[in-house]
């Protein structure tokens, strides 16, 4: 009896009452392993994965609720503004008329300069011609939450309220411990894949030349660690995919999107491009490209934590075969140079001989 | 002459929202409307390069031309890695640090009159917490009952790397090598500790093994992020929040851009912002580094422990 008690208090199982049924054993190992097997699927890639997925899935839904109505104080601010601009161009064209052509360009011009002037203001402030309504839609909710907690941070979509804010700090705080968790295990996952994949291509275009020697294969099998040109090619295919996908879709040059891929891969975001943003009329395709580009943005994280992985053994391995190699050649001239005084020696004592 | 006025408002209305829709298109391109803080000057570029390696990218700059896309890319690409170098040197320098002053003034180890209360303290709690520990080694335990104190050779912890280089920073050595096994064995009963045994041996053990509770580090970089808003707050007229959101967004290296220092207000000093700004964001990259190194330790110590008080649990009750 008391060991349910210890059993059921130290696995924090709820089904207690389960495992105080007449068959001892059977239902407290089902628990066990059921418990066990749920800790292990939580840590696996695809747990976390779902993890990080269904996270940004819960902060688009609440940041949408949070800044989908807030009122946009730039929005009437510019409307009042076009409003005093048509007003004063039409005191202008009442007072000069078209009579007096000269005067009434220098007017509205400065009418007009004015009107800019506020315009840009506004955009500095935030404002960009459409409406919160517009810009929090769900798909553009789901990239602002990525880009909060990968930390790349766009920044073509901001809150502007202040729960907003406060919300986007607490969600960061627990978010990037969840991407950092995402990052490792997926880096290691898919680091293991891609090292298996590396060794039986290896072995099998290997094996026609060296199949005799089958106990060098095996040596050789064991030390293998993949090159990192082969990362570097990986993550060069990658963004060369991006730039193709993304270079159709948003009709950019293929610098402009090499340079896109680079900066979200890096977590740099500049947000100067950023897919589905820069149209704002074709609503329905930019929300199918930004959740493409949610989907490779994550993926394109992973893959990176995937170089980094191997990239980090493989530089390992070549400073420790360096290291070696030196410690060789140091000891190679050591003892040439041993044998170099040694042979100077005899030759000397040679020649002292001689000359006796 | 009415009609003619709201039909002359109707078109010009037109016109105006369009020339608008052209203004904001242009804006987004990178055209400046002449504000200052979107210039290439010497300051202005320092930041950009900053928020280029540190991985912030705020976009208030960004390249213009297809070589200026294409060097950032290089460059991040060679400075990402020597920041990533420099954090890590950073941080694990001035955690060695913190802690150093942390042992010597929150502590009060430095100060002779309460060091022998809180020494004592200190281990009484030590003693407690090892008692709990069943994993002892067998000779460990017949050293014990022999009473002799060789159990330095089992010390609590596991042997810090950095012990050396700590106490070579903590500058006041053990006075003999002969004291040192009476000062590391935390479990040995209390009449052992003789008054002859100076303060500066404890000095020195703190220094080393001591682990900074985490809410020090948490309330550091609130205390900074504090401290930045309320700088930021002084010179570009945010208000507390912003600020306060500001130096966090820039701190997590996420770095949205709406805002950046210089950008609302136009003053003369902005080169001076942006120069502040950065280094405050140097310092503050490190202070981050340096906690999540305190905490790190911290939370390997809790796990230990929480380990060792879960096995006891098991091996008690069974």
């Amino acid at each position: 009896m008391d060991r349910h008690h210890t059993h059921s208090s130290i696995h924090g199982s709820y089904r207690s009452k389960d495992s105080t049924s007449t068959t001892e054993s059977d239902p407290r190992e089902k628990i066990k392993d059921c418990l066990r097997k749920f800790i292990a699927f939580m840590f696996t890639q695809v747990g976390v994965g779902a993890l990080v997925v269904c996270y940004a899935i819960l902060g688009a839904a609440s940041f949408m609720h949070i800044e989908k109505d807030s009122p946009d104080e730039q929005l009437e601010n510019v409307l009042q503004w076009r409003q005093n601009c048509v007003d004063e161009l039409w005191n202008i064209t009442n007072e000069y008329n078209i009579l007096n052509h000269t005067a009434w360009m220098l007017n509205s011009n400065k009418v007009l300069k004015v009107f800019q002037n506020n315009i840009t203001g506004a955009i500095h402030l935030g404002y960009n011609g459409r409406a919160s309504e517009d810009i929090w839609s769900f798909p553009a909710a789901l990239m602002y939450s990525l880009s909060v907690f990968t930390m790349i941070g766009y920044g073509n979509v901001v809150p502007k309220t202040v729960w907003g804010k406060i919300g986007t700090i607490a969600y960061a705080c627990f978010g990037i411990p969840i991407y950092v968790l995402y990052f490792c295990n997926m880096g290691k996952v898919l680091a293991k894949t891609f090292k298996w994949l590396y060794i039986t291509a290896h072995e099998c275009s290997r094996r026609d030349d060296t199949l005799l020697e089958d106990g060098e294969i095996q040596a050789i099998k064991r030390k293998i660690t993949v090159p990192s040109t082969a990362c570097l090619w990986v993550i060069s295919f990658y963004i060369l995919t991006g730039t193709i996908m993304f270079g159709a879709w948003e009709k950019w040059n293929y610098l402009d999107s090499t340079y896109f891929c680079v900066i979200s891969l890096c977590k740099i975001g500049f947000g100067d491009f950023v897919p589905g943003a820069n149209i704002a009329d074709s609503a329905e395709g930019s929300h199918l490209k930004l959740v493409i580009n949610f989907i490779y943005v994550l993926l394109g994280m992973g893959l990176v934590a995937m170089c980094y992985n191997l990239m980090c053994e493989d530089v390992r391995v070549k400073v420790r075969e360096l290291r070696q190699d030196l410690k060789n050649c140091l000891d190679d001239i050591t003892l040439k140079i041993t044998v170099c005084m040694n042979d100077t020696k005899y030759y000397h004592q040679k020649q002292t001989r001689n000359i006796k | 002459m009415v009609s003619f006025y709201s039909n002359f408002c109707f078109s010009i209305s037109i016109e105006l929202k369009s020339y608008q829709g052209k203004i904001v298109k242009a804006v987004r391109r990178g055209w400046d409307g002449g504000r200052s803080s979107r210039q290439w000057s010497f300051s202005s570029a320092f930041l950009y390069s900053l928020t280029v390696i540190t991985t912030i990218g705020y976009g208030h700059l960004s390249p213009r031309t297809s070589w200026g896309k294409i060097m950032t890319v290089f460059y991040a690409l060679l400075g990402m890695p020597l920041f990533l170098l420099y954090l890590s040197n950073v941080g694990e320098l001035l955690a060695s640090w913190f802690k150093c002053i942390y042992a010597l003034m929150c502590l009060c180890r430095g100060c002779p009159g309460f060091s022998r209360r809180r020494v004592v303290h200190i281990r009484t709690q030590y003693e407690t917490s090892e008692a709990e520990s069943i994993e002892r080694p067998r000779e460990w335990r017949d050293y014990t009952d022999s009473d002799v104190t060789p159990d330095y050779r089992i010390p609590p912890y596991p042997p810090d790397p950095r012990r050396g280089y700590m106490r070579s920073i903590s500058m006041p050595q053990p006075c003999s090598p002969r004291m040192r096994p009476e000062v590391r064995g935390w479990s040995e009963p209390m009449h052992h500790d003789s008054p002859a045994l100076s303060e500066f041996s404890y000095v020195t053990f703190d220094a080393q093994t001591i682990t900074v509770p985490i809410s020090v580090c948490v309330a550091i970089m609130v205390g900074y992020l504090m401290f930045g808003s309320m700088i930021f707050g002084l010179w570009e007229k945010w208000d507390k929040l912003d600020g306060a959101y500001f130096c966090f967004i820039s701190l997590s290296s996420i770095g949205f851009g709406d805002f950046v220092p210089g950008e609302r207000v136009y003053t003369p000093r902005i080169e001076t912002s942006f120069i502040v700004c950065s280094l405050y964001l140097m310092l503050g990259m490190a202070l981050v580094a340096m906690c999540f190194n305190l905490m790190q330790e911290q939370v390997i110590h809790y796990y230990a422990g929480l380990k060792r008080a879960l096995r006891r649990i098991c091996r008690c009750k069974r």
